[in-house]
């Protein structure tokens, strides 16, 4: 009763508050243009609120499981699961019978805790931003047999630039990626969109390191070096958003120049170093290019092979 | 050079001994039982467990590069013209890159005045030293950032030693830890990432102002600086309530209230019922009881089998009240009590 009466008036109150002003705009195209992105932002918000309410109040568990019962009491799911669940532990002796062996057991299983982890998607963070790298890779290398390092300004029809629209090898090398070359246009999107996954999953990465606690002893020189990593990640996507040499990354490069200047007692330094002078000209686009493909991919790889090799070593921490 | 010899055979000496050590436990099959018993957690190894789950999900991850790449393809704008004016609102860097621009935007110019007027009888006007620009500033929290990011193993140390001079060395020995056993170290954390989050969301201020004319760049100012604060403050107080539930003694009515629920359920509820029910079986209370090294039961966890009516009785008779369970608990059960009243019920004639 209550709660109707109170849906109601706010439903009202907004329909009120959000009349146009004038008669002539349809009054559903208006209340669709205020509210659908306030509408998609609040519901994401109280998801996420939500969920980590019940977490920090202890209830997701129950939550989860009233759930899980709800389903299972339908659709019998815990017969699938036990019959996957015998298959994951005995495929090692199904593909090499030879030894003899299952699959090892768990942390839970092995310390005889009676919990879910339910984290465990988060560790695989890692795992999927290699997978990212190696995407890049592998998109980058076809890219790059077109792309033109050439950042000079010219105009349009060869004359100076200024008096005739701008441009530049460079972008007019990506304008034949998007339209001529074989696969160019769906290889540069899967380039763009692996670049943004990895970003995120490496923080994503860093942020469930730092909640479970997994950076301390004996893992510390493992934090730091991924930390570098980070940067480096975030130096890779700075340096490519740079090389279309099209608007945005013109803004981009004037705003890292910015930021590169105002550097204290070292800044013109490391403009010079990083963007090749205090202006954005031709020379950026070079330096970028040259970090984009070889300096960070250097860094990068070597980090990485030691990054993974200690978690090869040490294994991955999971708290009791 | 004497002592860099002793330092080689100490060093190969040392090495000798972890040789034989791991050669010993893997020829007795040991493997360590618990937390408490092992120096030092083990890892959980890369393969096969981690590679198989990556393995599955990266499949997925492809999936989602060509469905994305299909029908949210990155759109080359026109190609940079350095003599073109700047467009309104600016274009904006990536969104990685936001929390950076923020720093830039949400740093103010570092004055110091000196109110000299306040000085009487000399005229003098106040002096304004102009110590930093916004930008310097900007740049170096950006550096403070990252600097804080890098140091987190060490800082963590230094906290650990702060909160508990006596066991702090508990945690430098690196046990990781679930968030809701830290409380501190999560409340930071999710200090850290709500200040990113909202340096981002200051750094569009002007596009926010476009749409929104009641989102002011004030508005904002204030919530980059007292939003995160909340967040963590928020967080800190949910998780250190709930890592304290188990340690506060129930009142008469919830006594009452449970008495009621055990009669409609035609069944005894015992008092502490719910609060056992926290128990996840870690293990820990096991291994410090004196009593099982006694009983020489492995394998037996007291409490949890002790609420699921599988002992025989030795545990509740057989238990000396040391305390030494709820003291390593980390849900803080206190165990004792259950005991105790158990005792008293059974031997008033009640049944178990």
């Amino acid at each position: 009763m209550k709660i109707n009466k109170i849906i109601m008036m706010i439903i009202g109150c907004l329909a009120l508050f959000s009349l146009p002003a004038s008669a002539e705009t349809p009054i559903l195209e208006e209340l669709m243009r205020k509210y659908t992105f306030p509408l998609i932002f609040l519901s994401l918000l109280g998801g996420v609120l939500t969920v980590g309410y019940l977490y920090v109040t202890g209830l997701l568990p129950k939550v989860i499981f009233e759930s899980w019962k709800w389903v299972d009491e339908r659709f019998a799911l815990h017969r699938y699961i036990s019959l996957a669940k015998r298959e994951y532990y005995s495929v090692v002796y199904t593909l090499l019978p030879a030894t003899g062996r299952t699959m090892p057991q768990s942390h839970t299983e092995r310390y005889n805790v009676k919990a879910v982890w339910y984290w465990y998607p988060f560790y695989s963070l890692g795992g999927l931003s290699f997978f990212a790298y190696i995407v890049l890779t592998i998109t980058g290398i076809y890219l790059g047999f077109y792309y033109v390092p050439d950042g000079e300004f010219v105009g349009e029809d060869g004359g100076p630039c200024g008096t005739e629209h701008c441009t530049s090898g460079a972008y007019q090398s990506m304008e034949l990626i998007m339209t001529q070359v074989t696969f160019g246009y769906i290889i540069r999107a899967v380039h763009h969109w692996s670049a943004h996954f990895m970003v995120a999953s490496v923080f994503l990465h860093m942020m469930r390191v730092y909640f479970v606690g997994a950076y301390r002893n004996p893992r510390e020189v493992n934090w730091i070096l991924g930390s570098i990593l980070l940067m480096v990640t975030i130096f890779f996507g700075y340096t490519g958003y740079l090389l279309p040499w099209d608007e945005l990354g013109f803004a981009a490069g004037s705003i890292g120049l910015e930021m590169a200047t105002s550097i204290p007692a070292m800044g013109p330094l490391m403009a010079q170093i990083v963007f090749g002078g205090t202006q954005l000209t031709g020379d950026t686009i070079t330096r970028m290019y040259w970090l984009h493909i070889f300096v960070l991919p250097l860094i990068g790889t070597i980090l990485i092979i030691i990054h993974m090799a200690l978690v090869w070593i040490q294994g991955e921490a999971e708290p009791h | 050079m004497s002592e860099d010899d002793d330092a080689t055979e100490m060093i190969y000496e040392h090495q000798e001994e972890q040789v034989a050590l791991d050669t010993i436990n893997k020829l007795e099959n040991r493997e360590d039982h618990s937390v408490l018993e092992a120096d030092m957690v083990k890892g959980e190894p890369l393969y096969p467990h981690e590679l198989t789950r990556d393995a599955v999900l990266s499949l997925y991850i492809m999936a989602l590069f060509f469905y994305l790449a299909a029908f949210v393809p990155p759109p080359l704008h026109g190609a940079a013209d350095p003599t073109a004016g700047t467009a309104f609102p600016p274009p904006l860097p990536d969104w990685y890159l936001l929390w950076a621009f923020g720093c830039l935007k949400v740093a103010w110019d570092i004055k110091i005045g000196i109110p000299l007027s306040i000085i009487p009888f000399l005229g003098l006007e106040d002096v304004e030293l102009f110590l930093m620009t916004a930008k310097v500033w900007g740049t170096l929290v950006q550096g403070l950032i990252v600097g804080l990011v890098v140091g987190v193993p060490f800082i963590d140390r230094v906290i650990g030693a702060l909160i508990d001079p006596q066991y702090g060395d508990v945690i430098n020995r690196g046990h990781e830890r679930r968030p809701i056993e830290d409380p501190v170290r999560a409340a930071i954390g999710v200090y850290g990432l709500a200040l990113m989050v909202m340096l981002s969301v200051y750094s569009v201020n002007a596009n926010i102002a476009m749409y929104y004319p009641n989102v002011t760049t004030d508005v904002l100012n204030q919530l980059t600086l007292w939003g995160p604060i909340g967040c963590a403050l928020i967080t800190y107080i949910f998780l250190d309530r709930r890592r304290s539930e188990g340690a506060k003694p129930l009142t008469d009515e919830e006594r009452f209230s449970l008495y009621v629920d055990g009669i409609k359920d035609r069944r005894m509820q015992r008092i502490y019922e719910f609060k056992l029910n926290r128990c996840y079986q870690c293990g820990l209370c096991d291994d410090i009881c004196p009593v099982r090294d006694m009983e020489g039961e492995h394998e037996l966890n007291i409490i949890f089998n002790t609420f699921q009516n599988e002992h025989d009785g030795v545990a509740m008779w057989s238990c000396i009240t040391c305390g030494m369970c709820t003291a390593v608990c980390p849900q803080n059960i206190e165990y004792i009590d259950y005991v105790l009243e158990q005792r008293a019920l059974t031997t008033s004639g009640a049944s178990i």
